[in-house]
């Protein structure tokens, strides 16, 4: 198998899912390219089965209607690194950070995670389908304030965010648009809710108003009519704009890191020609998502080895990767918390991004705190020979009789999932193990442990490498 | 959903209910005792939360809808559990807990002392891997079903081994992630065949007398179901956990009814904590409480001498209790 159908396969598997072993890049290869992009594009079509939910709620129950914020992140982490379908995943992120939505305000994990679900269910559907779901979603209707929004006194802050952060971005609408938006979405609310006790919380509700919606005529980009919210997004969609700036932020999460969201109306995008295909794509489909993200992975813009390892991995794909790759909490057990938590620790804790512009992403995701952080996390459980992922390495490269320093080297960058480190880089751990004499697995049960050892090391020093940090 | 009701001659009568959130954090399992006591576990949040995974195991006295006591904590150490999940009394008065994850028993005494451990991690004989159900037999002994060995053991109160059947399978008398236990008056075993989404009724040998449910929403079928119980009349009630609600059989295995949760009223204890609080009461005036009524997964369900037929509600913390009507008078149809 050539060394780079897997390094492809495993660019593909780490920016459409959360990495991959070396097992599974190898069986995908055989698969081929092509058809694996398929299976993640249509998992039910290809027989891939969803997260067995109640496995999850009879093992963590609290994960159901979650009463404190925590257990939300967990249930979304959950889905991360069990989930046979990582691109739905990957999607149910990306949406989450592009609609950025923040328990810190909402209060109600379990309104986040049915937002969330919905990101799943939807979210490689239609934008247009999503948009008018994300206006009629009890979350983000509370964390805009539009059931703040009435008649005679609209609230712009959803009006203005749909257009500046979740279709159009800043430069290409007024601020008349703005306030026509928002006149347009009032009486778009939420039913009054029960009180989270006696019994725990209860899904909020959507409700149209007509009483309270402004029914009068309004001009929103250069149209005139009585127009309601769905018309809103309908003129939206029209605006070639949106699907430029939502182009790029398809190529952001999956090619390549871009400046801060902010800066896109200053700076061009870092592949202007690769940004306008996409858009292009996603416009003449009618705004189809899954025949985008199609179009994106089998281009040559995707596939380039100029963009591989271009992406800063954002927490979430540093932790459920890590533990999709050490194949831990396959089956259920308690400790899943930690795990949850940790994403907050490394700078994204998910369910509750900063603002509603969302994480900063690319180097940002990197401080001195977060980079200390970050490799810890990751040596740690890469250092443990009790885990599966980890044993496994081991005992592969154990199968061999006996191996140079380069070979071992080597080896656990091929089965840590085709790593590619600066040259620089390898060749100081190649010197560290050859300091360490011949490398050999032995037949006592010292040697043997001893070569664990040495192989963990190596892993340990691969997750403390610059690239390691890099998708 | 009403309030009433009737079946050919059977006729169930919602009652009240007790409990709440702040009773029971998703409780998993319930049995009842004669002096009107149910002895509940909460299984809890995540054991890694830094805030307290409230695992515990506690009395609930069902007149006043007051806690009595409560006992344990989360961990590892003596007396302390990660994922309870099974509760009963024994003969000797102690109650005895199994714990999924830790792969033991622990005995407490009635007044929540620890009072030891019994149970080895592993699947041979008298050993356990993921203790789920537990109840104790007329004689005294008790049956432990197994999660991950897919097995029903049984042991002497004192966790000496004396038995055990089942494997992992769908066939009769084999099992898929096997939850709660019951034990009738004749000493028949039901199962809560979890993942195979069927109850077995086995003898006290194990060996298979009858299949309740199967795969589905369909009312008489089930999704997940994790406990069960039977009255005076030997009709059976199956909690259909994945369904949110609890379906009636008769001895024979026939669907009777299904039951859904009617809490149109707040319990004791709830009323107390909302009438605290006038933002509460304000609250609740404006919103529909009907979505409160209904179950949300049931986990157990428990009948007690006075034929009355209890549910305890994972999420919302609540027991919901129906009675059994013996003679009831239906109305004139045409008032």
């Amino acid at each position: 198998m050539a060394n780079k159908d897997i390094a492809l396969m495993a660019h593909l598997m780490r920016r459409a899912g959360f990495g991959a072993s070396h097992e599974e890049l190898e069986e995908r290869v055989a698969k081929g390219y092509e058809a694996t992009v398929e299976e993640l594009l249509d998992p039910a079509e290809h027989g891939v089965p969803p997260v067995d939910n109640f496995l999850m709620w009879r093992y963590h129950p609290m994960n159901e209607l979650p009463q404190a914020p925590p257990y939300g992140t967990m249930n979304f982490l959950y889905y991360m690194f069990t989930t046979q379908r990582p691109l739905e995943e990957k999607m149910t992120l990306f949406w989450h950070m592009v609609f950025a939505t923040g328990n810190s305000k909402i209060d109600n994990p379990t309104e986040m995670n049915r937002q969330i679900n919905m990101f799943r269910d939807y979210g490689m559907g239609n934008y247009r389908d999503l948009l008018v779901r994300l206006s009629k979603d009890p979350a983000m209707i509370f964390w805009l304030d539009n059931n703040m929004s009435h008649k005679h006194a609209p609230n712009e802050n959803w009006g203005r965010e749909l257009l500046e952060l979740f279709s159009m971005g800043q430069g290409n609408y007024s601020e008349d648009d703005v306030k026509m938006a928002s006149r347009a979405f009032t009486g778009w609310t939420i039913k009054a809710k029960l009180p989270r006790a006696p019994y725990g919380r209860y899904l909020w509700e959507f409700e149209y108003r007509a009483e309270d919606h402004d029914d009068s005529e309004k001009e929103f980009l250069g149209r005139k009519g009585n127009f309601n919210g769905e018309d809103i997004i309908d003129i939206i969609l029209e605006e070639p704009a949106t699907a430029r700036f939502m182009a790029r932020h398809l190529y952001n999460f999956f090619v390549a890191d871009e400046v801060q969201v902010p800066s896109w109306k200053d700076i061009a995008p870092r592949d202007p020609e690769a940004v306008q295909a996409i858009a292009d794509t996603f416009a003449d489909s009618n705004y189809d998502i899954k025949a985008t993200l199609r179009f994106i992975f089998n281009s040559d813009f995707f596939k380039d080895e100029a963009v591989r390892f271009a992406k800063v991995k954002n927490p979430a794909e540093v932790i459920a990767g890590t533990i999709r790759l050490i194949g831990d909490y396959q089956e259920p057990k308690p400790g899943v918390m930690h795990l949850a938590l940790e994403t907050g620790y490394q700078g994204q804790e998910l369910i509750n991004p900063p603002s509603v512009e969302g994480w900063h992403t690319g180097s940002e995701w990197i401080d001195t705190g977060a980079l200390v952080r970050r490799v810890n996390f990751v040596a740690s459980l890469l250092g443990d020979p009790s885990k599966p992922g980890v044993r496994s390495i081991i005992d592969k490269l154990g199968s061999r009789e006996s191996m140079t320093a380069d070979e071992m080297v080597d080896g656990c960058l091929e089965l840590l999932g085709a790593i590619q480190l600066e040259e620089g880089t390898r060749q100081q751990i190649v010197t560290h193990v050859e300091s360490g004499g011949e490398v050999r697995r032995g037949s006592t049960e010292e040697e043997v442990a001893a070569f664990g050892r040495r192989v963990t090391e190596v892993l340990q020093l691969i997750a403390s490498a610059r690239e390691y940090q890099f998708a | 959903m009403a309030l009433i009701t009737t079946i050919g001659d059977r006729t169930y009568t919602y009652s009240h209910c007790v409990g709440s959130l702040f009773a029971f954090t998703a409780p998993s399992d319930m049995v009842l005792r004669p002096n009107g006591v149910a002895y509940v576990v909460s299984r809890g949040g995540d054991p890694g939360y830094p805030l307290g995974g409230r695992q515990k195991w506690s009395k609930w006295d069902l007149e006043e809808d007051v806690k009595v006591i409560e006992a344990s904590g989360q961990g590892m150490g003596e007396g302390d559990l990660m994922w309870p999940s099974g509760i009963d009394v024994g003969p000797d008065g102690n109650v005895y807990i199994t714990d999924e994850y830790m792969n033991h028993v622990n005995v407490f005494s009635d007044d929540g002392d620890f009072m030891g451990t019994w149970g080895t991690h592993g699947s041979g004989e008298g050993q356990l891997d993921g203790p789920t159900g537990i109840r104790f037999d007329a004689d005294g002994n008790v049956y432990v079903a197994e999660s991950r060995n897919n097995r029903v053991q049984k042991f002497s109160s004192g966790g000496e081994y004396l038995s055990g059947w089942g494997c992992a399978g769908e066939g009769a008398g084999q099992f898929n992630m096997p939850y709660g236990l019951h034990i009738d008056s004749c000493g028949n075993v039901f199962v809560a065949d979890w993942g195979n989404d069927r109850v077995q009724k086995l003898t006290p040998d194990g060996e298979f007398l009858l299949e309740i449910g199967g795969s589905g929403t369909e009312i008489g079928q089930l999704q997940r179901p994790t406990s069960m119980a039977t009255d005076a009349d030997g009709d059976v009630y199956v909690v259909d956990w994945g369904n949110n609600r609890v379906q009636a059989y008769d001895e024979t295995g026939d669907i009777i009814t299904a039951l859904y949760g009617d809490a149109r009223e707040l319990s004791k204890s709830a009323q107390v904590f909302i009438e605290a609080n006038s933002d509460f009461v304000k609250a609740r005036r404006r919103a529909d409480t009907s979505k409160e009524w209904t179950f949300r997964r049931p986990s157990a369900v428990a009948v007690n001498d006075q034929n009355q037929i209890l549910v305890i509600e994972s999420i919302s913390g609540r027991i919901q209790i129906y009675q059994k009507e013996d003679d009831y008078l239906d109305p004139q149809f045409n008032l």
